[in-house]
């Protein structure tokens, strides 16, 4: 349901249905500095919610899901998220005042066990999306587990695009470079997809080049992404903000039984952070 | 129509009331182009993710006539376009890169490609645009597909102006060799003296050879907005509430301009949300 007015979209603020809350440690940037403006998951992290399980078989995520950021879906109207306050601690000796960024996602499917040492076809045969379910805007991408190799090659992937046309193949992008951290767990690293398309249905299949040599863990993770990627410093009073004046007023709806993560974008390398975000849904 | 009468109408249109239709658009754009990383930009020299592959995907080289972009056309953001005789208008546009720079938000009005480097002589452009057509702002710029050559001249292109007075020659711009020749260089055209804008570019004229045929062509575009990218993973937000709130005219082919201060490869991620109006 739409909100009336700006009157309401305060009150709303005000007096918000439920909290939400992340309280996560993460590893981010094992590797060497070149990684910025590359996201990581929280999914793995430690602290609150409790740590996702590395997934295996493609499988649908929902807010019961363990390592979903808990929600409970709107009683009559629709759910917005509006993250309101946030801060990264560093463990790490860093100078200056990092910045980092965040963005709230709302993860679909996932999958793990592929083997990047492994250079044929394999399968990950994603299940039918249950939110998002057009594919429109819904990001194809890559989550490693366990640190992969650091020899550079690339990697493909077959989908569905928004239109329902299959065997669609991504762009190769660069997979195993040492380069950019790329190799780390927790990355996430999104596919660019064939000429024309804007969206993702289904996962058919990997394929490397060639190996990176070492097999870590990795899998698919398709995702709709909700909220900008926000700034945030690292003190601990970091602010994510006020959404009118910094997002224009925007609100992300929050689809039911959506499995809300958090990706974080580090402006500093070989860091392992504490985030802390407190934000609230909004139901109307 | 006009943009919203208060902040309490935009705050309803947002969340869906009265046909607002809201559209959330996050774009992902890789340093790579044609699978293979995008060429080396050089530190202050313009750029265009036109062919920059990611999610929405990358804009195809453009075709050797004139054609005009709008908001279906390949590498685009293909926001959908408004209905009901309405405007579509943004909260707000982010961007976020890897490599420190100024970016702008463009509206791709038409483009063409297949213009040789080794010509001296007037080469046809003939684009035409359907929007911002009185040509106020409305800026042509050359565009690299494939590396020309490394022979310095300069080019100069023959275009209507605002006033529609044809025949009018841009002043020349520096094209060709190191930096000048690579593909995706973007370099904006100037106008003559006492232009602001330009209606159509009739035809393009390199000074000389650069002794590479490569591929390059015209594009005219609007700029929108500028966000700076003060460091490496620093995101910039214009939020439009408060002030003026930037149009996306209907069949607007959104894409990107990016001067880099650094010469590395870049990555980016950006988002607006677009509501009827």
């Amino acid at each position: 349901m739409p909100l009336a007015d700006y009157t309401a979209m305060k009150a709303k603020m005000a007096s918000p249905t439920q909290w939400l809350e992340v309280a996560k440690s993460i590893a981010i940037n094992a590797n060497t500095q070149g990684a910025c403006g590359m996201g990581s998951s929280l999914w793995k992290g430690t602290g609150y919610p409790a740590t996702g399980a590395t997934p295996t078989s493609a499988a649908v995520c929902d807010r019961t899901t363990a390592g979903a950021i808990p929600i409970v879906n709107a009683s009559s109207g629709e759910n917005r998220a509006w993250l309101s306050r946030g801060g990264a601690y560093t463990q790490n000796a860093v100078s200056g005042v990092p910045m980092f960024h965040v963005q709230l996602i709302d993860r679909l499917i996932h999958s793990g066990g592929l083997d990047a040492t492994v250079a044929t076809t394999q399968t990950v045969t994603t299940p039918a999306l249950t939110r998002s379910t057009t594919g429109a805007g819904v990001v194809l991408a890559l989550q490693i587990y366990t640190a992969i190799g650091a020899t550079a090659t690339t990697i493909t992937a077959s989908y569905t695009n928004q239109a329902g046309t299959a065997a669609q193949t991504t762009q190769p992008v660069v997979w195993g470079s040492a380069i950019g951290g790329q190799v780390s767990a927790n990355r996430v690293i999104p596919l660019s997809f064939a000429a024309g398309d804007t969206g993702c249905r289904a996962c058919a299949s990997v394929v490397q080049a060639a190996t990176t040599g070492t097999a870590g863990n990795y899998g698919v993770l398709m995702y709709k992404p909700l909220s900008p990627i926000l700034p945030m410093f690292s003190t601990p009073n970091g602010g994510v903000g006020d959404p009118l004046t910094v997002l224009g007023g925007y609100l992300p709806l929050v689809d039911a039984d959506a499995c809300l993560d958090i990706m974080v974008y580090s402006g500093q390398s070989n860091v392992s952070m504490l985030i802390s975000l407190v934000g609230s849904m909004l139901e109307d | 129509m006009t943009a919203f009468a208060d902040l309490h109408e935009y705050v309803n249109r947002l969340s869906g009331g009265n046909s607002g239709g809201p559209q959330p658009l996050f774009w992902h754009k890789e340093g790579r182009v044609a699978g293979v990383a995008a060429a080396t930009p050089s530190a202050g020299n313009l750029l265009s993710l036109w062919e920059y592959e990611g999610a929405p995907s990358h804009g195809a080289v453009p075709p050797t006539s004139a054609t005009l972009c709008d908001n279906t056309t390949q590498g685009g953001w293909k926001q959908t376009d408004p209905s009901g005789g309405r405007q579509l208008w943004s909260g707000f546009v982010a961007g976020m890169s890897n490599v420190a720079g100024t970016l702008w938000l463009c509206d791709r009005l038409g483009h063409i490609s297949g213009l040789s480097g080794i010509v001296n002589t007037a080469q046809t452009v003939g684009i035409t645009p359907t929007r911002f057509t009185s040509g106020a702002g409305v800026m042509a710029g050359i565009e690299i597909y494939s590396a020309i050559g490394a022979t310095a001249t300069t080019a100069t292109a023959s275009y209507t102006n605002q006033a529609g007075t044809s025949g009018q020659t841009t002043q020349g711009v520096a094209i060709g060799n190191t930096n000048f020749k690579e593909a995706q260089r973007f370099f904006p055209l100037s106008y003559a003296a006492g232009d602001t804008g330009m209606q159509s570019v009739a035809s393009v004229t390199l000074g000389a050879s650069t002794l590479t045929a490569g591929n390059f062509g015209v594009v005219m575009y609007k700029p929108l907005v500028q966000l700076s990218i003060g460091a490496a993973s620093i995101t910039d937000v214009k939020s439009f509430v408060g002030g003026s709130f930037l149009e996306y005219l209907t069949d607007a082919c959104l894409f990107w301009l990016f001067r880099p201060t650094a010469g590395t490869v870049p990555q980016f991620d950006f988002s607006t949300i677009a509501v009827e109006r």
